[in-house]
């Protein structure tokens, strides 16, 4: 009876089921099924991350496709007290940081964004702040977060939105958790602040709430 | 997630609870579908209205791109790694002492310097039918005919040989 000695399809059985540490342990090793394991498993979250920070589905693939090149070739400076999601993350961050920043030197004319706004308005006419559908919240989110420095942006996104810990954010932003809740502080009072400014229609409505609130 | 639990976690804002992600997926998820919990809690904080971002859906296409992708960028890197890797200072100097070799042991051996069309000038060295290096000119009339004034002029002559170097003073370091 033959016996099976290389099933390419059994290895990807097996990476399937081992943890991310485990894969990176094993791509740094050069093993390039688990790398492949790897992208397969974080293409997802780290494209879903990106778009949040740059807003662009097809600049996001771009930003995901460069975090697995330096991922490979930085396997070597993966430590174990890293968690693995958190190295991805800090990669692909900072990389779409970068997009960002180069991108805004290259696009300063704000006419497409008050295009975009206007269409947003024009969609949420005499509704409740609450009722906007995620689509127009993240128009309204995008022009609001241009008041907020890259840190309290990403911090409140990974925090916020993405839902990660403190010390997660905190080791993926480079700081440490009690400036991760400063950022955080901050940024909500921004954008609390910018939505009120901008929007003054909704003022009254989380006004009255408030008020209705406080009178229970 | 029940209203209830929502309302006991997070009395003042989601936002500013420590909540475990987990618990805050869930309630992201309740906020998404309750519009009464949602209308209080971004009364309460309207920046948790920017927890419901939209989701990016990403299919196994998508995957398959970032794949294809990043193997034709890694072969690129290899690639470009293997054709602008500079020469190692071992086979630089190797190379240096080979020609300087040759040129010690070839008898009549000269570099010579000649003018182009476009009025720039040169160091040729040609070969003659035998295959030998051999000068077209004498040494001495390469120096009389230099009229660069930044240039460094280095001889040496034995019996057999002339070996000139002539070197361009505005690439000193």
């Amino acid at each position: 009876m033959p016996f099976l000695v290389h099933s390419k399809s059994r290895d990807r059985i097996k990476w399937d089921k081992v943890s991310d540490r485990d894969l990176l342990r094993a791509i740094q090793a050069g093993d390039e099924e688990a790398f492949d394991q790897l992208i397969q498993r974080k293409t997802g979250p780290l494209m879903q991350l990106a778009y949040r920070i740059v807003g662009d589905r097809a600049e996001a693939q771009d930003i995901v496709q460069v975090t697995f090149v330096r991922v490979w070739e930085k396997r070597h400076a993966f430590a174990e007290r890293w968690s693995p999601n958190t190295w991805l993350y800090r990669i692909a961050t900072n990389l779409a940081i970068d997009h960002l920043r180069s991108r805004r030197g290259r696009e300063r004319s704000t006419e497409p964004v008050r295009h975009h706004l206007r269409q947003v308005a024009d969609s949420r006419n005499r509704r409740q702040l609450s009722e906007l559908h995620s689509r127009e919240v993240a128009g309204i989110f995008e022009r609001l977060a241009s008041c907020l420095t890259e840190k309290q942006r990403l911090v409140f996104l990974l925090r916020g939105a993405e839902g990660l810990s403190s010390q997660e954010v905190a080791e993926i932003v480079g700081c440490r958790p009690s400036t991760v809740r400063n950022h955080l502080f901050a940024a909500r009072k921004k954008l609390r602040g910018e939505l009120l400014r901008l929007y003054p229609e909704y003022a009254v409505s989380v006004t009255a709430d408030d008020d209705a609130e406080g009178g229970r | 997630m029940t209203c209830a639990e929502l309302r006991q976690l997070a009395p003042d804002s989601l936002l500013a609870s420590e909540l475990e992600p987990v618990e805050h997926r869930r309630a992201a998820e309740h906020l998404r579908e309750c519009p009464e919990c949602r209308r209080r809690a971004v009364a309460a904080d309207p920046a948790v209205l920017f927890l419901d971002l939209p989701l990016l859906e990403v299919t196994a296409a998508d995957v398959t791109a970032v794949r294809s992708a990043v193997g034709a960028m890694r072969r690129a890197r290899v690639l470009e790694n293997e054709t602008s890797r500079p020469l190692s200072r071992w086979w630089r100097h190797a190379a240096a002492a080979a020609l300087l070799a040759a040129l010690l042991l070839v008898p009549g051996t000269a570099p010579v310097e000649h003018e182009a069309g476009d009025g720039s000038r040169g160091i040729e060295t040609l070969i003659d039918e035998g295959g030998f290096l051999a000068s077209a000119t004498e040494p001495s009339s390469i120096i009389e005919n230099l009229n660069r004034p930044q240039a460094r002029i280095y001889q040496l002559t034995e019996e057999d040989l002339s070996l000139v170097m002539i070197v361009d003073e505005s690439l000193d370091l």
